[in-house]
């Protein structure tokens, strides 16, 4: 008997595989959105002055008009790029040289260094932040008291400009080894007689890492250089935690800590929906233009 | 891997070198947390941090971390276990379907559901964490273990990996001919491509696991009862509740200390399930 | 035949099926009663030790019981509320401190409590009654004041020939000689993170930072009594004699303990957080009445303390009110706060219980068992102050602003320009009239 096309070709099963991803998403990322953008369209209002309760109506696109005039919001963002453009070429910068250190023949406690670099992964972010913020800090630094016995100043990274280096380091320290560790196993996936022949041309170790190796990985490179991006520009709990601790940073000093302060702190949950549609579209551009841009080199023949 | 066995290689200085201060730089605030978890009442501001005391204040911050809040941490522990393993068991198997799905069907509109799927990883999870609230409490969920674990269970990251594996590992002709004999889509599903992806779900479980171990935003929204927190928020309850606990910078510290040992120990054991060559998505056939 | 469909649906109708009973069985959101069981209420409180003290209660009460979560901390209580009455899960009782119960009321989150409590005035010390009483109607039942004290170190002090600054201008040549002693230790920190402080010490030098008249409201913040006080404390930043560290930090902390500050401009709740904080410094330290501008003068103005809100999400409303006031008026309560946490009541009579008057902190040195004498006395003499309906918004607002002066070394009279207006700016936005 002919099995009908129909059975080779199925139209409803995979519809049906997709069900629980699609229901949750929809759900809980979707409807969610839907719900910030009609909650931004909205505000408060007090009816009468001295103390009354106040009531929920309509603004239209007031907390937007306000959002983007805020002021706070383009130094936020400014902030964030520097932020970025500090952590994010650093994290990716030392996972690759550590990865193609690791994959040298010649290298010894391979194994040790590996996993040791690989621990922070372990750490949350509140309490990287929280153990760095004790680094940092002159008063209780154990840093400040090496330099105390060695008779040099404390110093103060949280202090001017290096204090985008100080938050910054908090997330390269603890993003570094997950990006190390797939970059590494990348390069333990590449075909070994290539670089046989490689050295029998003459080829030098280091040559062979940057002319032969890093170009293979490099969708995989991209791949994790990509997510890095993306996570900087959300960056919001080290700051969030070492705003506690210090004077430099503000409570507005990321975009989403200036989310987080308005819906959360001050109590303004409408002008905060605004805010954080404006950050979100931001970011989704800038990603999805930043994805377009590197599309073909990383996904290959993925389509 | 072909080594020619002949070949003596000389160990290499510099590159052992510099992965070592990696290492250093990687360990040292590990370290920190160690030496500084053994400071009892009193010595963690009057004494040098890197230098661990040997006077009992590390067994004296473990009893006091243990009976702080008629033993609070040990039921964050079990909360952020009860999240972390029911989150990363409901993503992998959400992943698990829509993965396969996406992988081995051709059917129209496919490239704009991944999309769909996908898109939510730009969305920052503080922008999500209100709306959420608000909807699953319109639902009647807020504050139970399911507003935590319904959110954890949808991971695009998970989707995106599961469909490469998927892509990779079953073969399609495989499919085919069980198509042909008749075999329903379920039961091709669950004795050919589920078996072929296992190793590939087991590192999306521990990737969730990990994620959801060290999140805070989320269980810090929707939860307001103590006995429901996991360990972040635990310790976020603890430092902001400050004023009868003696000490609670001590109690922090250790507690901080004892939470992240449980990764490691994941680390360690279960190294050969961290199939991390997936993420880079470069698998060979 | 193609059978994966009434699979499908089985296994997520049975997994709906156990999501939807897990979900039930978790939290119940109120405290409905079933025929025969105890009505329960749930009380968000941040109070130390406050179970031992609702023990009391339920132990006495079994048809009433309350379930206190303490999870909830002062300076996110605000919020959750807001969140929680979005969703429509308001616990019964919540504590809030005095400053943020303007905003509960506009909020509509605290509910009027006139008809239980309005016939308690009498007991009341009037600074807290004024702080929960608007038009008329009262919207919380005060537990506490603070009076505010200056926490100073009497062996440091000793050792420089030095004596508890009356005025500021000696608290500034205190600070001077403190400093030039040695150059690594300071009188006191300016802290940018405790905008209560600065608060109270403006309503001290006369500032009015919210008022209102008739409909409208003024904002005072960047008064020039105000200014004052941000020109003194710039003053002393800036000549390096005081510091500039946070307060509840690791390196305050680290700071209060080994003597690198040796004092602490504070109110009558302090001791035991010193303690906590610094319990190698136990008996060292005095307690006097805060430096004032003009010589002989004695003027402070309340620093904290918080009351107990009956809320408008509560199913149980009289029982809730009942708690309340039994909370913070009744013997069985006080003395309970008395023996398991610290308190300075706001009802007259439980400032007279045996266990308040007579012990004296441990943190203080031996000459200071007058303390609650002092602080009944600093209480007559507080200034009455007004809380704006946006005092969250305010208070982050000066600590951004002051933060970021004392990072770019810019005026603090600036730093308060900038609260001013947008505290001003938020409030217009609302719909308030501002002057």
């Amino acid at each position: 008997m002919q099995t009908p096309r129909s059975r080779l070709r199925p139209r409803v099963a995979p519809w049906l595989f997709l069900t629980p991803a699609i229901v949750l998403a929809a759900g809980l990322m979707f409807a969610p959105l839907v719900y910030t953008v009609i909650l931004s369209l909205q505000g408060r209002k007090v009816p009468a002055s001295g103390i009354g309760v106040a009531t929920e109506v309509f603004v239209g696109l007031d907390n937007y008009i306000a959002a983007l005039t805020n002021p706070a919001l383009l130094g936020s963002f400014l902030r964030m790029l520097a932020y970025a453009l500090l952590s994010v070429p650093l994290t990716m910068g030392l996972a690759l040289v550590f990865a193609l250190l690791l994959d040298n023949l010649s290298t010894r406690f391979a194994r040790f260094s590996r996993i040791s670099i690989f621990v922070p992964y372990a750490v949350p972010g509140v309490i990287a932040a929280l153990m760095w913020g004790f680094m940092y800090l002159p008063g209780v630094s154990p840093v400040g008291e090496l330099f105390t016995m060695w008779g040099w100043p404390v110093p103060d990274p949280l202090s001017g400009g290096s204090v985008f280096l100080a938050v910054a380091n908090v997330s390269i320290w603890g993003g570094i080894g997950f990006n190390m560790v797939i970059l590494y196993t990348s390069l333990r996936g590449l075909p070994q007689e290539i670089y046989d022949s490689a050295r029998l041309d003459g080829c030098s170790e280091v040559q062979l890492a940057l002319r032969i190796k890093l170009p293979l990985i490099l969708p995989g490179v991209i791949l994790t250089g990509l997510f890095t991006i993306i996570g900087a520009l959300q960056v919001f709990s080290e700051p969030n935690m070492m705003m506690t601790l210090t004077n430099s940073i503000t409570s507005d000093w990321v975009p989403m800590m200036l989310v987080y302060r308005d819906a959360f702190v001050t109590n303004d949950l409408y002008g905060a929906s605004a805010s954080a549609i404006v950050i979100t579209a931001v970011t989704m551009i800038a990603s999805l233009g930043i994805l377009r841009l590197l599309r073909n080199r990383a996904f290959g023949n993925e389509s | 891997m072909s080594l020619d066995t002949g070949r003596r290689v000389k160990p290499a200085f510099w590159p052992t070198a510099i992965l070592l201060v990696g290492a250093a730089y990687a360990l040292f605030p590990v370290y920190w947390l160690v030496s500084a978890s053994t400071k009892g009442a009193g010595e963690l501001f009057t004494t040098s941090t890197m230098v661990p005391s040997f006077t009992g204040g590390f067994f004296q911050n473990l009893s006091d971390l243990l009976s702080f809040n008629d033993g609070a941490f040990l039921v964050w522990s079990g909360n952020s276990i009860l999240f972390s393993v029911g989150g990363s068991v409901l993503a992998t198997a959400v992943a698990a379907a829509a993965g396969y799905g996406l992988a081995k069907f051709e059917f129209r509109g496919k490239q704009v559901v991944f999309t769909f799927l996908l898109i939510g990883v730009l969305i920052p999870g503080v922008v999500l964490a209100i709306p959420q609230y608000l909807l699953l409490s319109k639902i009647g969920i807020a504050g139970t273990y399911w507003s935590v674990l319904l959110p954890f269970a949808i991971s695009p990251f998970s989707i995106y990996l599961a469909r490469i594996y998927a892509g990779a590992v079953i073969p399609t002709e495989l499919l085919e001919a069980g198509r042909i004999d008749g075999a329903n889509e379920w039961r091709l599903f669950r004795s050919i491509g589920l078996p072929a992806m296992v190793p590939g779900l087991i590192t999306i479980f521990l990737l969730q696991f990990v994620a959801i171990w060290n999140n805070f935003l989320l269980p810090y929204i929707m939860l307001s009862r103590e006995e429901t927190f996991p360990l972040t928020v635990g310790f976020y309850s603890m430092m902001n509740q400050g004023s009868d606990q003696l000490n609670v910078y001590n109690l922090v510290i250790i507690g901080c200390l004892l939470a992240i040992i449980p990764l490691i120990l994941l680390f360690l054991f279960l190294q050969r399930y961290w199939r991390l060559d997936l993420v880079s998505g470069s698998l060979k056939g | 035949m193609n059978s994966t469909l009434p699979r499908i649906v089985a296994g997520t109708v049975a997994a709906g099926l156990v999501a939807a009973s897990l979900a039930g069985c978790s939290t119940s959101q109120n405290g409905d009663a079933a025929e025969g069981e105890p009505i329960v209420l749930r009380y968000w409180s941040w109070a130390p030790n406050i179970a031992q003290i609702v023990d009391v209660w339920n132990q006495a009460n079994p048809d009433v019981q309350v379930e206190v979560n303490t999870s909830v901390g002062a300076a996110d209580i605000v919020a959750k509320l807001s969140a929680a009455k979005e969703a429509g899960s308001l616990p019964d009782i919540t504590n809030t401190t005095y400053e943020n119960l303007p905003n509960l009321v506009v909020n509509g989150i605290a509910a009027d409590i006139t008809d239980a409590f309005g016939s308690y005035e009498d007991q009341i010390a009037p600074a807290a009654w004024n702080l929960t009483t608007f038009d008329d109607k009262n919207y919380a039942v005060p537990q506490g004041t603070g009076p505010q004290f200056l926490f100073y170190r009497v062996d440091i002090f000793e050792s420089l020939g030095l004596e508890a600054p009356t005025t500021w201008d000696e608290y500034a040549d205190a600070a001077r000689t403190i400093h030039e002693a040695d150059p690594a230790t300071y009188l006191a920190t300016f802290p940018a993170n405790d905008a209560q402080l600065f608060a109270a010490l403006s309503a001290q030098a006369g500032a009015e930072w919210w008022s209102q008249d008739g409909g409208s409201w003024q904002i005072g913040i960047d008064s020039p009594e105000a200014t004052k006080v941000a020109d003194y404390w710039q003053g002393l930043v800036d000549e390096g004699v005081v510091t500039t560290l946070k307060t509840w930090t690791p390196e305050w902390q680290a700071a209060l303990a080994d003597g690198t500050i040796a004092s602490w401009l504070s109110a009558v709740w302090a001791p035991p957080l010193i303690l906590q904080n610094a319990p190698d410094t136990a008996g060292k330290w005095g307690a006097v009445r805060i430096p004032q501008w003009n010589e002989g003068e004695a003027v402070s103005a309340a620093l904290g303390g918080s009351g107990t809100v009956v809320t408008t999400g509560t199913a149980h409303p009289e029982e809730a009110r009942e708690f309340a006031i039994w909370l913070n008026n009744s013997t069985e309560a006080l003395n309970a706060y008395i023996e398991n946490a610290s308190i300075w009541p706001a009802n007259l009579e439980g400032r007279e219980l045996p266990g308040i008057k007579d012990a004296a902190p441990e943190a203080l040195a031996p000459g200071f068992e007058d303390f609650y004498s002092l602080a009944e006395e600093i209480d007559d003499e507080t200034v009455p102050v007004t809380w704006g309906p946006n005092v969250a918004l305010a208070y982050s607002a000066f600590g951004d602003a002051f933060g970021t002066a004392i990072t770019d070394k810019g005026s603090f009279g600036a730093a308060l320009g900038a609260v001013q207006s947008a505290v001003a700016a938020d409030m217009t936005k609302l719909g308030f009239t501002v002057e």
